[in-house]
């Protein structure tokens, strides 16, 4: 080993021991049993003044009180959305499958379609014809 | 003094009692870690006279976020950390954290008078020169040289890598040599 080497080994050891006894005396001066009723005491001072809301306790009860209502909205909000999907999907597989309520989904789309059949009926090229014509038209109906 | 079953316990041991309200458990950690953590604290730059009060807030400040303390480190380590941390604050709210002068109204040591002088006067060098390093420097050679940790420990407590802990360790070592010399 070169004195350079061993130089340098004993700087670290002695670095190291000294810092080993850096703040020994320091410390040394604390009466740690009064340090311990000090941090005792001011912990029971701190927890009698925390409000229950902030308890570490309340909060674990508070977060999974919103997870819960979360999750049973996220659940009824899914389910409420099929539900309407199956409501207007039976119009072309029959109606002999489908439930009251279905069926009375079902009716106002019938009854919105009636008029637009009455309106072709119209456009049976009666507009086009004369007043005689017309009339004409009238008598054969009513023989 | 500790029961025998109480000195038997560990400090895992230790804080579930505490958190379940026994409050010799919270006595027992104090005793246990006050005077390596009051070390550590007067070694970074606290005054002698801020010390009792520093070692309290560290408690506390541990003792309220020990939920958070996930074994990811020995307790003692967790708890220097935390201490390093209350003593930033502090010299924030201060100003700046004064040297302490490690050898000035302080009992001597077991040596002679002359030993003694010699200790005190290469404590309080080493203590300005700690100063002048970085905190993690410091740190890290603290956890190190004064408390004997090893290099996973520190690194698990300081949130870095072993190897980064080794660089910054020897790092501070180079310079407070340079320093002391």
């Amino acid at each position: 080993m070169s004195d350079e080497i061993r130089d340098k080994d004993l700087q670290d050891a002695e670095l190291e021991a000294t810092a080993r006894r850096l703040g020994t005396r320091a410390a040394d001066q604390l009466d740690l049993s009064r340090t311990a009723r000090g941090v005792v005491a001011r912990w029971r001072t701190e927890r009698a003044r925390r409000p229950v809301w902030q308890s570490p306790a309340f909060l674990r009860v508070a977060a999974a009180l919103v997870l819960l209502v979360a999750g049973i909205e996220t659940w009824e909000h899914r389910h409420l959305t099929r539900t309407d999907v199956v409501a207007v999907e039976p119009s072309d597989a029959g109606l002999e499958g489908l439930t009251a309520d279905q069926l009375e989904a079902f009716l106002p789309t019938v009854e919105q379609q009636v008029p637009a059949v009455e309106t072709t009926a119209s456009d049976a090229g009666l507009e086009g014809l004369t007043s005689d014509e017309l009339r004409s038209v009238l008598n054969s109906m009513g023989s | 003094m500790p029961s025998p079953q109480s000195a038997a316990a560990t400090d895992a041991d230790l804080i579930a009692r505490w958190q379940g309200g026994d409050e010799s458990a919270a006595t027992e950690l104090v005793l246990r870690h006050g005077r390596p953590l009051a070390r550590f604290l007067a070694a970074s730059g606290a005054q002698q006279a801020d010390l009792d009060d520093l070692v309290q807030d560290t408690f506390l400040k541990a003792f309220r976020s020990v939920s958070g303390f996930r074994g990811q480190c020995q307790f003692r380590t967790w708890l220097l950390t935390i201490g390093g941390n209350v003593l930033k604050d502090v010299g924030r709210r201060a100003g700046r954290v004064k040297v302490v002068p490690l050898d000035e109204g302080l009992p001597a040591g077991g040596g002679t008078p002359h030993d003694d002088a010699v200790a005190a006067e290469a404590e309080g060098r080493l203590g300005e020169a700690l100063m002048d390093l970085p905190r993690l420097q410091r740190e890290v050679f603290l956890l190190r040289a004064q408390q004997g940790m090893e290099y996973e420990e520190i690194a698990s407590a300081l949130d870095t890598t072993p190897g980064a802990a080794r660089v910054h360790y020897h790092h501070a070592v180079k310079r407070l040599k340079e320093r002391l010399q």
